[in-house]
Formats: C-alpha cells, structure tokens, sequence
C-alpha cells in the first residue's frame, strides 16, 4: 500500500469530480481506514456546513419575506395601494351602518343593552344614622356626652391629644335641647386623649368626622348626618314593632307642679336589638323640666326588640309621656 | 437554466421581478455567509440587484443569469470587505453573533444530542475556518461548499483562471482540516 494521503491530496478528492480525480489516489482512500475516516469527517463537516448555512439563511430570508409582503403587498403602485385601502374600509364601514339599520339587529341590540332612565327628582338627603372619626390613634376613644348639634358641621369634634391644661368651657344656665346619651364620645375626655382608630378626624373608630363607629359627620354607628346607627321604620314591610314591656312613671319637676303644668311630650326613638331606648329625641317638647324628666323615665323602659323577617333589628318608636296632675 | 438575456429580450419589469425572485434566496445566502452579518447582507441583496437592473442593458447573455448574478454579488461583498475593515469592534461582535446562530441551524436529522452536539462542533470549526481565510479564498470556498458551484462557474463570477481558484480552495480545506483537527483531538491523533 502507497503512503498516507497529502492534505493537498485529499482536498483535491473533495473538489474534483470523482472521476476526474487520479485513479490511486480514490482506491486509497477506500482502502486506507485513516485517509477514509479523515475524508469523510471533511466531508461530513462540509456538508453539516452547507445544511447549516441553507436553514439559517433560509430562515432569516423567509422572515425578510413575510415583513416584505406585510409592508410590500401594493408597493408598485401608490395609486392601487390607495384605492383599495378607500374600498376596503368604505366597504367595512357601509357593512356595519348596513347590518345596524337591520330590524332584528336593533331588536338584539335593545334586549342585550338595559336602559336605565335617570333619576330626575330633586335629591332628598336622608337624616338618618351618623357617626364614624378618628385619627388613626390606638387608642379607643372615651365614651361620654355629645357635642352640641348644628345643621352644618364646620368643625369635626376632636381631642387634642397634647393638652397643656385643664379646660373649662365657659357656660351660662338656660334651658337648652337635650340629647340623649348615646354613650359613644367624650370630647372631653382627659386620661388618654384619643380620637380613635378611625379615619378622616372626628372621634372614635369609624371615618368622617363624626362620633362613633359608623361613617358620616354625626355620632352613632349609622352613616351621613344625624344620630344613631340605622334604624327601621315601623310599616316597612317585614318590619314588625318593638312591644313594651316594662314601663316607669315619669316624675313631675318642682317647676312643672308649682305651674301646674300638664301635657304630653312625644318623643322618638330607636329601640335597639337588645329592647333598650337609645337616641332619644324631643318631638313636641312641653318645658319646666318635663320633657328632661320624661327622657329620664323613657330610658328605663324595656321593649321586646322589633323585628324583621323574624331577626331583631333597631326599629325607630315614637312615645307619647302625658304627665297629669291630678 | 433561464439566462439573463432571456429575462431581457422582453425589457419587462416583471420579468425582472421573476429574476429577483428566483434567484434572490441564493444571492442573499452567499452575502450572508460572506459578511456574517444579517442586515448587511439584507442591503447588499438589495444592492446586487439594483445594480443588476441598472447594468441589464450591458449585459451580454454569455452566461447564466445565475453567474452573472453572483459575480455582482461577490463584488459586493468584496467593497463591503474593503470598506469595512474599519469597523472591526462592530464586524467582531456581530460575528460573534453569528456563529451561535449558525450552529443553532444545523439540518434537522432525528439524531442524538451526542451526534448533535459533534455536528455543531462541526459547523463552529467551519465556520470559524471560514473566518480565517482571506476575502478572496472565503468567497472561492463559499461558492464551492455552500452553493454547489462548479470550479468553471466559480472562475467565472470571480474573473480569476480555473487553476487560480483550485489553488485557493486547497488553501481553505487545509485550514478547514485543520481547525477540525484542532477541536477533535481523535483527528490529530490518527494524523500522527
């Protein structure tokens, strides 16, 4: 057998034609295990090459292409490229303004679609509910006596938590409205100082400067102005009554009995869940001292709690106190 | 095989088209394998043929559309060399690029990750042969290898003798063989 093949040797095996190439030099390779291994290693890498070299351009040429066709599709004429771009979307649009003068789709379209006619009365706020404050102190609020009412609230009631000394509020003796203790805030509160964890000023654990859990600027575990949390109104419907139980005898004032004073004073009020009257107000008020005297006598009262739907619920009574001398 | 003077005895811009489009994959593949660098390659396409176009009345029809074609193309790619040489951090890092690309695309047999894996190493040591050959060798080897060209074909789209272009494709599979040999130890063994 003849010596190893030349670099050169087996180079001009890959790129002459077969036959072309010297007769020896093609039966060597054949023969020689090493020359043939090394030939067909070259080869194999050179074809791997050309594969390799075809798919990627080939790939990356067909990407070309298709962003080409995207962009290109009426590149050779502007004028055709704008004609069937008018007619494409003249055609979309006449097809919708079409398909929307049809009745059955304007009868489809009027069952999916609820229409909801605005209300258009005055708005009427409901007075009902209050209370909510605070300012995100940890401490709960202090429960005692409410602030005086207003019809506007200027300022939210609030404890200053960093206080110096001891306030008095300056006062003069007069007969003034009375409200009932609803026993949920004390602006004036000394030990701890504290507006609650609530938000929104106010004192107490709910939002919006006012007192108590609920929301709104008035006191109570309601919502918006006013006292007291919601309650039901006796006639709404499921809305059973609170019944009294137990009664207490209202007591005549000094003042009342030397006038000889009588009447009646009507007052609302909510019986809460447990039976109990809270957020106690005057209706008719009748004076000397009676009408303080008749709250007195109507705190002690016990109801069986009104109803709804069979749950007790905080229903709203109003009572008439007569006092009669007799 | 069409012939350009075929396309151009009608002097239709859509037969120019049907040029474009037949041979605009092989114009493109050449280029890319030569510059190694996709959107260059993308432009030169472009520019081959633009050349092509402006140059088609002075083409004589003594060779195929194919040749004539590829040497526009070649000539393209030899400017682009010349005027490059300048860019060589941007030239370096696309290159880099490219040759994970390029062995991404080895052809898609059912084999196994062993023989995948040695069919990649294959490709890098090629192409990384490829890298080291000089313009005029690179673009000698890559017709021959990638385009299946004949050594005939290849003297015509560079303008060089037949002798000239075996000499420099010798030069190529040596440095091919020899890159080969250098990243599979089994090769130099059997050599020695």
């Amino acid at each position: 057998m003849t010596k190893h093949l030349t670099s050169d040797e087996l180079a001009s095996l890959i790129i002459e034609e077969r036959g072309a190439s010297s007769k020896s030099r093609t039966e060597h390779a054949q023969a020689c295990a090493s020359c043939g291994a090394e030939l067909a290693q070259l080869e194999s890498a050179l074809g791997e090459f050309r594969g390799g070299m075809r798919n990627w351009s080939g790939q990356a040429f067909r990407q070309r292409e298709f962003v080409r066709q995207l962009d290109g599709g009426f590149a050779t004429s502007a004028w055709k490229a704008g004609l069937s771009s008018l007619l494409i979307n003249g055609t979309m649009l006449a097809m919708i303004v079409y398909v929307g003068t049809l009745k059955p789709v304007q009868i489809a379209v009027q069952q999916a679609v609820t229409l909801m006619a605005p209300k258009l009365e005055p708005f009427k706020p409901e007075n009902k509910g209050g209370g909510g404050g605070g300012a995100r102190q940890p401490l709960e609020a202090k429960k005692a006596d409410l602030p005086k009412t207003a019809p506007r609230q200027f300022t939210p009631p609030r404890v200053d938590p960093v206080q110096s000394r001891l306030q008095m509020e300056p006062t003069i003796i007069a007969d003034m409205p009375v409200l009932a203790s609803t026993n949920v805030g004390d602006i004036k509160g000394l030990n701890f100082p504290s507006n609650g964890p609530g938000n929104g000023g106010g004192i107490g654990a709910g939002c919006c400067a006012g007192i108590g859990p609920g929301n709104g600027p008035g006191a109570g575990d309601g919502t918006k102005g006013g006292i007291g949390g919601e309650a039901y109104r006796p006639g709404t419907k499921g809305v059973i009554g609170p019944i009294l139980l137990h009664k207490v005898e209202p007591q005549y004032s000094d003042d009342a009995r030397k006038a000889k004073w009588q009447g009646t004073v009507r007052l609302q009020l909510v019986v809460d869940t447990n039976g109990k009257p809270t957020s106690i107000q005057i209706v008719t008020p009748l004076g000397l001292g009676l009408d303080t005297k008749a709250i007195e006598a109507v705190e002690q009262w016990l109801f069986k709690p009104g109803t709804k739907d069979g749950k007790a619920v905080p229903v709203i009574a109003v009572v008439d106190v007569s006092f009669r001398l007799l | 095989m069409d012939t350009v003077a075929q396309h151009f005895t009608l002097q239709g811009v859509s037969d120019f088209d049907s040029l474009v489009r037949q041979h605009r994959p092989r114009v493109f593949r050449f280029l890319l394998a030569s510059v190694r660098d996709r959107e260059v390659a993308e432009n030169l396409t472009q520019d081959c043929f633009i050349r092509a176009y402006k140059a088609r009345a002075g083409f004589r029809g003594d060779a195929s559309g194919a040749t004539w074609l590829m040497q526009i193309a070649a000539n393209l790619a030899r400017d682009h060399h010349g005027s490059s040489r300048l860019k060589f951090w941007r030239r370096t890092v696309n290159s880099g690029v490219d040759v994970a690309d390029l062995s991404d695309w080895i052809p898609d047999k059912q084999r196994s990750p062993e023989a995948e894996a040695a069919a990649k190493e294959q490709v890098r040591a090629v192409w990384s042969a490829a890298q080291s050959l000089s313009e005029r060798q690179r673009t000698v080897f890559l017709l021959r290898f990638v385009e299946d060209m004949e050594l005939l074909e290849i003297a015509a789209v560079t303008g060089m003798k037949e002798g000239t272009v075996k000499a420099h494709l010798f030069r190529a599979l040596n440095a091919v063989r020899a890159e080969l040999s250098h990243d599979l130890p089994s090769a130099q063994e059997k050599k020695q």
